[in-house]
């Protein structure tokens, strides 16, 4: 059992000790999520770091697979931010649906989904970027992940929200990538 | 060609297969699918662990302290509003010593390492959303939005664990630690009263401290609650049925 697993599996049954373990080790990546917002300031973020961890330990019990809490986590986080900032995506109906629902465990990437994400597939897919201001920003964010979406908007010359509108191109396009190779994988398979 | 929509990728999602021609269609890129991909939060978690997971983790210097953040994170059954830590000791103390001390328990006090469990007594307290404190039954009808505050009156002191027990056969919630002291006394933690939180509770409950002669294991005192056989650890339980 991996170390997250045994300190979610200590937290599931109530000890002290894994709930700082979780929230120690996960915290600067939920912080990290969040950041990707510019829309959000140190305060927001703060906020929903708590929210984020008040909801997840409180739905552990729920949590069959422990080895799925960071995923987990980070949905939880994305969908605070968004609850917060109140967004709604363009094709939207299942969005606005789907906004305020809580991230149950059960809802994440469903059986038919399940597929661990390669970071040599996300690589190619940064590499594969044309060059321009895009490819920039998630080099930026991702890669070297020292700047927040604010910091970068400020070195790039331009707003906040540009920057999170492309870090959220390249994420749907990776999203697509990943549904492409599962439905392909699916195909092939007997 | 047809774009994806939300019933077509909820049809993918189920485990449908996809249209090679749609397959193709995606790979080709297409802005409009990518939106309809982008509005299900489906595989979000996955893919944002992926991508944050690509630089080296980051420091969190601006955190802080885990003492004051478990305040607000640990499940709610387990905390006590700080602010109210203040009024729960005063009126606690008042509440539930007072007729204790006119009824001095029984035991030994005084006897040093002793290793016989001790005699256990175990009242309840509730202080009200509108800040009232009132004792409460065995038996009696309390609101999920309550606080308890537990008081023990033991021949010696001892350590062991406070549970709570859903219906009357569900194993029961190992909820903390504990220690027990000598005579009356109102139960406390680290930070100041041990207080638990009912809320997400409904129906009947049982909330039991056990002890022992030596600190039991967590395992032992949720047998010593769901067996109806003698125990070496002694259990105290108090009834009560919840509502919403």
């Amino acid at each position: 059992m991996s170390e997250l697993a045994r300190a979610v599996a200590g937290a599931q049954r109530g000890e002290e000790a894994a709930f700082r373990a979780l929230y120690e080790r996960c915290r600067p990546l939920v912080v990290r999520l969040l950041q990707g917002f510019g829309a959000l300031d140190g305060d927001d973020r703060e906020d929903i770091v708590q929210d984020t961890f008040t909801r997840a330990f409180r739905g552990l019990p729920q949590l069959s697979d422990p080895a799925r809490f960071e995923s987990w986590l980070c949905a939880i986080a994305r969908n605070r931010a968004l609850t917060v900032l109140g967004r709604r995506q363009a094709t939207s109906r299942t969005r606005a649906e789907l906004a305020e629902e809580p991230v149950e465990p059960e809802t994440l990437a469903p059986r038919a989904l399940q597929v661990e994400l390669d970071a040599a597939v996300v690589r190619e897919l940064i590499a594969g970027l044309p060059e321009g201001p895009e490819k920039q920003t998630v080099q930026l964010f991702y890669v070297e992940g020292e700047l927040s979406a604010r910091e970068i908007a400020e070195r790039l010359g331009v707003g906040k929200s540009t920057i999170t509108m492309r870090l959220e191109r390249f994420r749907a396009r990776v999203k697509r990538e990943l549904v492409v190779r599962v439905l392909r994988a699916r195909g092939s398979t007997p | 060609m047809s774009h994806l929509d939300a019933a077509g990728l909820r049809q993918l999602l189920e485990g449908a297969d996809a249209d090679p021609a749609l397959l193709a269609h995606l790979e080709a890129g297409c802005e409009t699918c990518d939106a309809a991909l982008a509005a299900v939060s489906a595989l979000d978690g996955e893919i944002d662990l992926a991508l944050l997971r690509l630089a080296p983790r980051p420091l969190d210097a601006a955190a802080p302290p885990w003492r004051r953040a478990r305040e607000v994170v640990v499940p709610l059954r387990r905390r006590v509003p700080v602010a109210a830590w203040g009024a729960l000791a005063a009126a606690a103390l008042l509440l539930l010593l007072v007729p204790l001390l006119r009824a001095p328990a029984g035991g030994e006090p005084g006897v040093k390492g002793a290793r016989r469990p001790p005699t256990l007594r175990l009242e309840i307290a509730a202080r009200t959303p509108d800040g009232a404190f009132a004792s409460v039954p065995p038996g009696a009808t309390v609101s999920a939005r309550d606080v308890l505050v537990l008081r023990t009156d033991a021949s010696h002191a001892a350590e062991g664990w406070v549970l709570l027990q859903r219906g009357a056969s569900r194993t029961p919630e190992v909820l903390e630690a504990l220690a027990v002291p000598a005579g009356p006394a109102v139960l406390e933690r680290q930070h100041g009263l041990l207080g638990l939180s009912l809320d997400g509770e409904a129906g009947a409950v049982t909330v039991w401290v056990v002890v022992g002669a030596t600190p039991p294991s967590r395992e032992a005192a949720v047998a010593a609650v769901e067996s109806a056989d003698p125990s070496p650890l002694v259990r105290a339980g108090f009834h009560l049925h919840v509502t919403p």
